[in-house]
C-alpha cells in the first residue's frame, strides 16, 4: 500500500512558501481578498441581523399592532371603545398576554426654569410583565392606577435628570398639558429606558423624553381608540392568533378584514431577514469570483514553481521519489499556499469588520462555521489548482529533468 | 560476496550482468544507436571507471545503469533483479535502494540543508526520523562535514558539497555507487579528496563506478571500461587493479 509521506511534504511545503515569501503573499493576495470579502461580508450580515432582532426585541418579539387600514369612509364605529376591550379581553383570554390602546400624549414640562418635551405612552397594568422595565425608584403603573384614573406618571431616568437635576423624583410632580388641560402628575417611579445600540443609532438623538402614565386617564370613558397595542401569548403562534383576531374585529365591527391591519414586529423582522440574506448571497457571490482569480493566481505560480523546481524534481526522482511523492509534495505546498491564504483573509475580514462595528457600535457577530468553512474552501481551492501544476511536476522524466538548467 | 545455489552447485551471482543490450533513440526519423550490443558483468565490491569522450555512449550506459532510463533490448540484471519491464514508480524503488548517484553538478537541493539532504533518500525509503537522523550524522561523520550540518547547500565549497552528495549517495546502503564526472566541476586539490574518499569506500567494501572522461581520475580504480561509438572498446585493469 502507499503511503504518503506528510509530515516531510508540509515541511517542505512550508520551507518553500516561507523561501519565497514576497512572491507567496502576492500569490496569496487573490485568495486573501477573496476570502476576506466572504467573511466581511458573511459576518456583516449575521451582525446586522443580530442588531436586527435586538431591534424587534426592543420593540417587542411577539407584540402586534391593530390599526385601520385602506378605509375609505371611517365611521364612529370602526374604533375601539372600553367595552370592545372587555369584550376581546373576555374572547381571548390567555391568547393575549396584553391589550390596550396604543396612544401616547405628548407636552412640554417647564420646572425651574427648564422645559423639556415629554412623551408619555399610555399603558395598562402589567406591561411590565410583557415588556422589559428596568425600575430605578418607585414602583410601575398598576391595576388600581388604571381603574382609578389616577393622575400618576412613571419618568424616564433622563427626564428626571434634565427637569429635578436628579434620579429619585418619586413623589414630586410635574405640571402636563393633557387636551389643554393643565393637569398635575404624581411621580410613581422612575425607570430606565435601555435602547440596543443599532436602534438609537437609527433614531439619532432623541428631542423627546420619555414616560408612562395610565391609559385610563386621559380618555373620557366615551372615548374611541383607532389602535390597539397587542402582546400575544408565547405559547400561541403570533400568526394564527394575528388571522383570528383580524376576522373577530372585522365581523365585530362590520368591516372586511381588508379594513384592517395586523402589524407585526415578527413579520417584519422577517423581511428584514430574507433582504439580509439575499444581499448576502449576492455579494458573497461576487466574492467567489475573485477566489476563482486567486486560485488561478496559485496555479500560475505552481506552474512557475514547478518549472524553476525541474532539476529538484529530477534529483528527488533519481533518489527515488515517486510519482506521488511528487505529486502530493507539490499538491501539499498549493493547499498549504491558499489555505494560509485563506487564514489571513479570513482574519483581515474579521478585523475589517470588528473596525466597522466598533465604529458603529453594533456587536459583531462571527460565525464560527463560516471561519471553518472559509478555511477548507481555501484549501480545496488549492487542491483544485495546484493539481494540474503537480501533475506536470509528477510526470516528469528524471533524466529530462536532471539536465535541466 | 553474495552467492547463489542451484542445481549444478554454487554459482557466483554477479552484481551487474549486461546481455546484448542495445539503446536506440528515436528523434523523429532519426535513429541514434547509443549502444550496441553491450556484453558486460561487475561483480559485488569493484571499483570500475567508465571512459569514453561525449557520444560514445558513457551517459547513456550510465542512465541505464542507474535505472533512470530503460534498454531498447537486452538484459540488464542488477543485484539479481531483471531491469526492463518494470513501471516508473518501481524503477523509483529500485533506485533508492540499489543505486547511490553522485553528479558532476552535485545535485544537492536547494534551500535544504545539509542533513536534510542526506536524509531525503531515506525519506523515501520510510525510515524511523530518529533512525534516519542517527545514519545522516554517522555518513557526514564519515566525510568530514560534521561541522557543516545545518549549512545550506549554496554555503559550502565544490569539494564539500560533493562530500555530502556522497554521504547521501550512501544513504541506503545501496549496492552499488553510481558516480557521474564526480570531479568535473572540481579543483584538483579537491578532486583528489573525492577520489580518495571514493577509495577508502571502496576499501570499506562499497562497490563504486565512476564515468569519467579524465585518465588521472580513471587511475583511481581498478578496472577501466572505454567506450567509443557505441561499444566498449577496451576493458583493462589498472595498476592498482593489478595490485591486488
Amino acid at each position: 500500500m502507499f503511503k504518503i509521506i506528510w509530515l516531510e511534504n508540509i515541511k517542505i511545503a512550508f520551507q518553500s512558501i516561507s523561501s519565497n515569501k514576497m512572491r507567496s503573499l502576492l500569490t496569496m493576495l487573490g485568495i486573501i481578498i477573496g476570502i476576506s470579502s466572504v467573511i466581511a461580508i458573511v459576518s456583516i450580515g449575521d451582525s446586522m441581523k443580530g442588531a436586527m432582532n435586538d431591534i424587534y426585541k426592543d420593540i417587542g418579539k411577539n407584540r402586534a399592532f391593530l390599526y385601520f387600514y385602506r378605509m375609505d369612509d371611517i365611521r364612529s364605529t370602526d374604533f375601539f371603545y372600553y367595552d370592545d376591550l372587555e369584550l376581546l379581553e373576555e374572547r381571548f383570554g390567555d391568547k393575549l398576554s396584553y391589550l390596550c390602546p396604543s396612544e401616547s400624549v405628548q407636552s412640554d414640562v417647564t420646572l425651574n426654569k427648564k422645559t423639556i418635551k415629554l412623551n408619555m405612552e399610555c399603558i395598562d397594568a402589567e406591561f411590565d410583565k410583557v415588556q422589559e422595565i428596568k425600575m430605578l425608584y418607585g414602583r410601575m403603573i398598576n391595576k388600581n392606577d388604571i381603574d382609578r384614573k389616577s393622575k400618576s406618571v412613571v419618568l424616564e431616568q433622563n427626564a428626571a435628570i434634565k427637569l429635578f437635576g436628579k434620579e429619585n423624583v418619586v413623589g414630586n410632580t410635574i405640571r402636563v398639558k393633557i387636551d389643554n388641560n393643565l393637569e398635575d402628575l404624581l411621580i410613581i417611579g422612575v425607570y430606565k429606558k435601555e435602547v440596543s445600540p443599532i436602534l438609537s443609532l437609527l433614531q439619532g438623538p432623541s428631542t423627546t423624553e420619555d414616560s408612562y402614565i395610565p391609559y385610563t386617564m386621559p380618555y373620557p370613558s366615551s372615548y374611541g381608540f383607532s389602535q390597539l397595542d397587542i402582546f400575544i401569548n408565547e405559547k400561541y403562534s403570533v400568526n394564527s392568533v394575528g388571522d383570528e383576531f383580524l376576522s373577530y374585529v372585522a365581523n365585530l365591527k362590520n368591516r372586511e378584514t381588508e379594513n384592517y391591519r395586523f402589524y407585526t414586529a415578527q413579520e417584519d423582522q422577517e423581511s428584514a431577514d430574507g433582504i439580509l440574506g439575499g444581499m448576502s448571497v449576492a455579494v458573497a457571490a461576487i466574492a467567489a469570483i475573485s477566489l476563482l482569480v486567486g486560485g488561478i493566481g496559485i496555479m500560475n505560480i505552481m506552474l512557475v514553481s514547478v518549472t524553476e523546481r525541474t532539476r529538484e524534481i529530477g534529483i528527488k526522482k533519481a533518489l527515488g521519489a515517486r510519482t506521488n511523492d511528487v505529486l502530493f509534495q507539490f499538491i501539499i505546498e498549493s493547499a498549504a499556499l491558499s489555505a494560509l491564504g485563506g487564514i489571513i483573509g479570513t482574519a483581515l475580514g474579521i478585523g475589517l469588520v470588528m473596525i466597522g462595528g466598533a465604529f458603529i457600535s453594533i456587536p459583531i457577530v462571527v460565525n464560527p462555521s463560516s471561519v471553518i468553512i472559509a478555511v477548507v474552501f481555501s484549501m480545496i481551492i488549492g487542491i483544485f489548482f495546484g493539481f494540474y501544476p503537480a501533475k506536470k511536476a509528477a510526470k516528469a522524466d528524471p533524466i529530462e529533468s536532471l539536465r535541466y538548467e | 560476496m553474495k552467492m547463489k545455489s542451484n542445481s549444478e552447485g554454487i554459482v557466483m551471482e554477479k552484481m551487474i550482468s549486461i546481455k546484448n543490450l542495445n539503446k536506440i533513440y528515436k528523434a523523429g526519423s532519426v535513429e541514434v544507436h547509443a549502444l550496441k550490443n553491450i556484453n558486460l558483468e561487475i561483480d559485488y565490491g569493484e571499483f570500475i571507471a567508465i571512459m569514453g569522450h561525449s557520444g560514445s555512449g558513457k551517459s547513456t550506459l550510465m542512465n541505464i545503469l542507474g535505472c533512470l532510463d530503460k534498454p531498447t533490448d537486452g538484459q540488464y540484471l542488477l543485484d539479481g533483479i531483471s531491469i526492463s519491464k518494470q513501471k516508473p514508480d518501481e524503477l523509483s524503488l529500485i533506485r533508492n535502494k540499489k543505486i547511490g548517484f553522485v553528479f558532476q553538478a552535485f545535485n544537492l537541493i536547494p534551500r535544504t540543508n545539509v542533513l536534510k539532504n542526506v536524509e531525503l533518500p531515506m525519506i523515501y525509503a520510510k525510515t524511523k526520523p530518529s533512525q534516519r537522523k542517527q545514519r545522516a550524522l554517522e555518513l557526514l561523520e564519515k566525510v568530514g562535514l560534521t561541522e557543516r550540518i545545518h549549512h545550506l547547500p549554496n554555503e559550502l565549497s565544490g569539494g564539500q558539497k560533493q562530500r555530502v552528495a556522497i554521504a547521501r549517495a550512501m544513504a541506503n546502503n545501496p549496492p552499488i555507487i553510481l558516480a557521474d564526472e564526480p570531479t568535473g566541476n572540481l579543483d584538483t586539490q579537491s578532486s583528489i579528496e573525492i577520489m580518495e574518499l571514493f577509495t577508502n569506500l571502496h576499501k570499506e567494501g562499497n562497490s563504486i563506478i565512476v564515468v569519467t572522461h579524465e585518465p588521472d581520475i580513471a587511475e583511481y580504480a581498478d578496472r577501466v571500461i572505454v567506450f567509443k561509438d557505441g561499444i566498449i572498446i577496451e576493458d583493462r585493469r589498472t595498476e592498482r587493479g593489478c595490485l591486488k
